[in-house]
């Protein structure tokens, strides 16, 4: 065959594909060549020469991981010239190299120590002293802290270049580089620039040496007394296999378990690192009670009765129906089943919700579409085989980091070009790629005009509206004409007063586009799909089903309830306002906190403090949970085990890496306990009896047993495939958002790379990384009113107003003000109107 | 804006003469060089920023290249050869006086910023060892008079 070559390695022949290496081919065999600058991620240099073999009628040895394998190529891994070829090498890497590795973090996980143990020499024969670089007095052990979290040691560096070349060639972030030559090569970053990658920490990871070190294991721990669990990230929803490096209860750090179809070993630093704050001491220790105005810690069972007491009061006085349900887009599949079934069958409500952070819920109607499209969806491997990228009212790069790493191999690979449509300039525009920036919820006008410009139509009236130029949209809609187009609809598509016509037009401009062209939903959520599908939403009762009469039958009828209620339900939104009206009695709300991060801060406040009786099942004391009668400690995510599906449709199973810590329990724990006191009668084991309760019930989940997920994942088949008809030839622009002269900017906001909600700031690695709450406002906005990089400035709403630190940011459009929504002490919530759509606000200097 | 007009028209010029756009910072390093005598990193970010290259990139190549002042040097960078054949010859007493004479170490400036020194490896004029490079100009065959009169002659040039 012309696309393949035979080669001989120690006597075997092995046939592999034109353009393998040696490497690839001895692989094949199982013959291990060490390495230390290899990666398969990335393109070989051959820079640490460790993989040195002999070729045939090649008068010098080859390197195996550059050397292309060629026909009739004869291969000798262990011959005497290659062995001592591999020692002399090895001799020359140790040279410098210090003999510290009792105080070294990476000992006992070292490439150098065990390739030295397997191909060095025993002795140095050098009796120089060995060379030693020496940043700066003030360090000892000669380490650096090169970025917020991460110590550098030159010397024991071995220059494979391996760290520079992860978040140059595949994070494509330029501030970390090798300067001088020879013996003094250091990495750094650059003089003025941090180093601050959201992928930083795969450096310290990925380094074969100890030289780059986190910060947060530095010190801590020998690698060889740690235990390892295989876990899913819960910080977003990209899914990232992670395994949990832990100790008896202690978490020391996470790494990449490396799913070549998920992060491919690639986390952001948010999940390496944020998610420590499992480990935090300031998490809840005891259930408390409120009594005489105080919370007071009290035992478990008593804290159940209470609950169970009061719930069944309330019950008695105003019926189910006056009680609510707020969960959040983190709880397992299992957690929303039993969610579902606490509130639908226990209660008799269907007031519950998994989402309170957005206001602008999508309907049942809107989900459904959303599963639909979700059917058909891109896995991340395959973004590499559309020409053409588009984001809508995605910030990618920030809410989807490793999403969008499969996006900018796409790129870089030079197989896609991206275009990204947002309400700023994403910091996804830095690489090669078009943006255009509407006004903030201007995504349907945007949608709009660019079907217009798909259709032919002359779009030069409508522009305007979205705050859009007609030629940069008539451009890109030339472009999507030419190959195949991913259509990426981002969470502020559909979360959005408009949100229905959105992912309508979304629809109607793929199939202008052709067959070829998909659409992809993003969901902020480590398990957003799931919570739906196991009945986490009051429309959608569980594996996806219409909440309509002949449904509710048939679900009473397994659950052997009586009869379900026959309300619509409310959602967050709703049974807040409910709430602060009186109208709601009493709220069960797990592991949420409306009050720090609902959008409109009176009006969760209100909720709280009119609504009779409130539960908050919390890891950290929120917000939320100081307003509230109990406070019941929840786990935190390595502490139980369960299953999640990410925004690719990917079912995936967390492994319980250790008992649950102080008097914590697991949020299906607290909830059967206070289920079984009101007179449920089944009892589950644990997570997995849930599982296949699921299974058994469910046409999707059916045939898949809690442990065939553990690994790999599986892709689900959501099978909505149903056709939607929706007719948009009546859509017209709306008009743009108009500020008041007295509030001229129009306030965006959104989450942070780094943080996840209050969790992260539990993570001592998050506030070192980013210190702070900050306003973002464009230089040109800024220098109008004379502010400038760094001060203190009132930002006010008709609503109320904050003092935050600004940095002027070219990102950001014109006209408006950007505030990241994750810290809890800046209170952005507070500006919000929870009635308008849009709200305005002031920035003056102080 | 430290970068003059001039220098930035011909940087700007540079950014798509070569297939990539990495290749342009050779070329540029040497612009820069000329305008300024030396390297400095907001000279480097400028010119980065010009041709279309990350700042890193550009900080890194200069870095690599020790053969470019990365501070500013006197007007006369004196760079004795201090390789094998020179040091045969003698280059380390060549050294010593220089040092004595222009009251700086090796890798100082004078304090008027008229001298610098450095010792470098082999510059290829073995046959004339020993032998020092002043800015673009090998001088050979050095004795501990001649390079007396070089200095009284440069220190004189400075004068008037």
């Amino acid at each position: 065959m012309a696309d393949q070559v035979t080669l001989t390695i120690e006597g075997r022949e092995v046939t592999v594909p034109k353009g393998s290496t040696i490497l690839d081919a001895a692989t094949r065999l199982g013959i291990v060549i060490p390495t230390f600058c290899w990666d398969p991620r990335l393109r070989s240099i051959a820079a640490c020469r460790m993989c040195l073999v002999e070729v045939e009628k090649s008068p010098k040895l080859v390197t195996a991981c550059a050397a292309p394998a060629m026909d009739g190529m004869v291969v000798k891994v262990f011959s005497d010239k290659a062995v001592n070829g591999r020692k002399a090498v090895m001799e020359f890497q140790l040279v410098n190299h210090p003999l510290d590795c009792p105080t070294c973090d990476k000992g006992g996980e070292c490439e150098l120590q065990n390739h030295s143990f397997s191909h060095g020499p025993g002795q140095k024969r050098t009796s120089e002293p060995r060379n030693r670089v020496i940043f700066d007095g003030k360090y000892v052990f000669d380490e650096i802290p090169i970025g917020p979290v991460i110590w550098y040691n030159s010397n024991r560096c071995i220059k494979c270049y391996k760290c520079t070349r992860l978040v140059k060639e595949i994070a494509g972030d330029a501030d970390l580089g090798a300067f001088n030559r020879g013996y003094k090569t250091i990495l750094h970053r650059h003089k003025n620039v941090p180093f601050k990658s959201e992928f930083s920490g795969n450096t310290v990871q990925y380094c074969p040496v100890g030289a780059l070190v986190a910060d947060s294991f530095r010190f801590k721990e020998r690698t060889w007394m740690l235990e390892q669990t295989p876990s899913v990230c819960h910080l977003c929803g990209d899914g990232c296999n992670t395994a949990l490096w832990h100790q008896g209860q202690k978490l020391f750090r996470i790494y990449a378990r490396w799913n070549n179809h998920v992060e491919d070993g690639l986390i952001c630093d948010r999940g390496r690192f944020g998610g420590l704050y499992a480990d935090d001491e300031r998490r809840l220790q005891h259930p408390q009670i409120r009594k005489e105005g105080k919370l007071v810690e009290v035992s478990w069972n008593e804290a159940i009765r209470y609950v169970a007491d009061m719930l069944e009061n309330i019950m008695d006085k105003h019926g189910g129906e006056s009680i609510g349900f707020i969960g959040n887009e983190m709880l397992s599949n299992e957690e929303a089943y039993l969610f579902n079934r606490f509130a639908r069958q226990v209660i008799g409500t269907n007031n519950l919700d998994f989402r309170f952070e957005d206001r602008h819920l999508p309907s049942k109607e809107l989900n459904f579409h959303l599963l639909s499209i979700m059917s058909d969806r891109v896995p991340y491997i395959d973004f590499k085989k559309f020409d053409n990228i588009l984001f809508v009212g995605a910030d990618s790069e920030v809410r989807h980091p490793v999403l969008t790493l499969w996006v900018k191999r796409a790129i870089y690979s030079g197989a896609s070009r991206t275009y990204a449509a947002y309400h700023r300039k994403t910091d996804y525009n830095l690489h090669p790629a078009e943006s255009i920036e509407y006004f903030p919820q201007g995504e349907y006008n945007f949608l709009l005009c660019l079907y217009k410009a798909l259709k032919g139509d002359d779009i030069k009236d409508i522009t305007s509206s979205a705050g859009v130029r007609a030629e940069d949209v008539e451009k890109w809609a030339e472009d999507f004409k030419n190959g195949k187009t991913l259509i990426f609809a981002g969470e502020d598509v559909y979360n959005n007063p408009r949100g229905t016509e959105n992912i309508q037009l979304i629809e109607a401009i793929r199939d202008l586009l052709g067959q070829e062209s998909k659409v992809n939903i993003l969901f902020d959520g480590a398990n957003y799909i799931g919570n739906i599908l196991c009945g986490a939403t009051p429309g959608i009762l569980p594996f996806g089903v219409d909440n309509i009469y002949d449904n509710r039958k048939a679900l009473a009828d397994s659950w052997g309830a009586e009869k379900l209620s026959d309300s619509e339900g409310m959602n967050t939104a709703e049974m807040l306002n409910a709430a602060a009206e009186g109208k709601l009695k009493a709220l069960f709300i797990l592991g949420a906190d409306p009050v720090g991060f609902y959008p409109g801060r009176g009006i969760a406040e209100k909720a709280m403090k009119k609504a009779e009786f409130k539960v908050v099942c919390e890891t950290f004391l929120t917000e939320t949970g100081k307003s509230a009668d109990v406070v019941l400690p929840l786990a935190a995510f390595p502490e139980y085990e369960g299953t999640l599906i990410s925004t690719e449709g990917r079912l995936q199973s967390f492994q319980k890496a250790y008992e649950t810590a102080y008097t914590s329990a697991e949020g299906w724990r607290i909830m059967l306990r206070i289920m079984q006191k009101l007179g449920f009668e089944e009892d589950y084991n644990g997570p997995e009896d849930i599982w296949n309760e699921i299974g058994d019930n469910s046409e999707i989940f059916s045939n898949i047993s809690h442990k065939g997920v553990s690994f790999r994942g599986l892709l689900i088949d959501m099978k909505f495939d149903k056709k939607r008809e929706t007719d948009i030839s009546g859509f017209e622009a709306v008009e743009a958002p108009k500020p008041p002269p007295e509030y001229p900017l129009i306030l965006t906001y959104g989450t942070s790379v780094y943080q996840k909600r209050h969790l992260t700031h539990y993570a001592a690695d998050m506030e070192k990384i980013e210190p702070g709450a900050r306003i973002y406002m464009n230089t040109k906005n800024a220098n109008s009113i004379d502010i400038h990089d760094n001060d203190t400035v009132r930002v006010s709403s008709g609503k109320g107003s904050l003092t935050l630190k600004l940095t002027t940011d070219q990102r950001v459009r014109p006209g408006t003000v950007f505030i990241p929504t994750n810290f809890i002490e800046a209170e952005f919530n507070t500006l919000l109107d929870s009635k308008a759509d849009l709200t305005f606000v002031k920035v003056e200097k102080l | 804006m430290l970068i003059s007009e001039e220098t930035r028209k011909k940087l700007a010029e540079l950014k798509d003469k070569y297939p990539t756009r990495q290749a342009s910072i050779m070329p540029a390093l040497h612009l820069v060089f000329d305008e300024f005598g030396y390297l400095g990193v907001e000279q480097l970010d400028e010119a980065a920023d010009i041709i279309g290259v990350s700042r890193l990139d550009m900080n890194e190549t200069a870095s690599f290249y020790t053969l470019f002042p990365k501070q500013k040097v006197g007007k006369y960078l004196i760079q004795v050869c201090t390789n094998l054949s020179c040091a045969l010859m003698g280059a380390d007493n060549l050294v010593e006086y220089l040092e004595e004479k222009l009251g700086i170490k090796l890798g100082e400036t004078t304090p008027d910023g008229i001298f610098t020194l450095w010792n470098v490896e082999c510059l290829g004029s073995c046959g004339t060892a020993p032998m020092m490079q002043v800015n673009d100009e090998y001088y050979e065959d050095l004795t501990r008079e001649k390079v007396d009169e070089l200095i009284e002659n440069w220190r004189k040039g400075e004068g008037s």
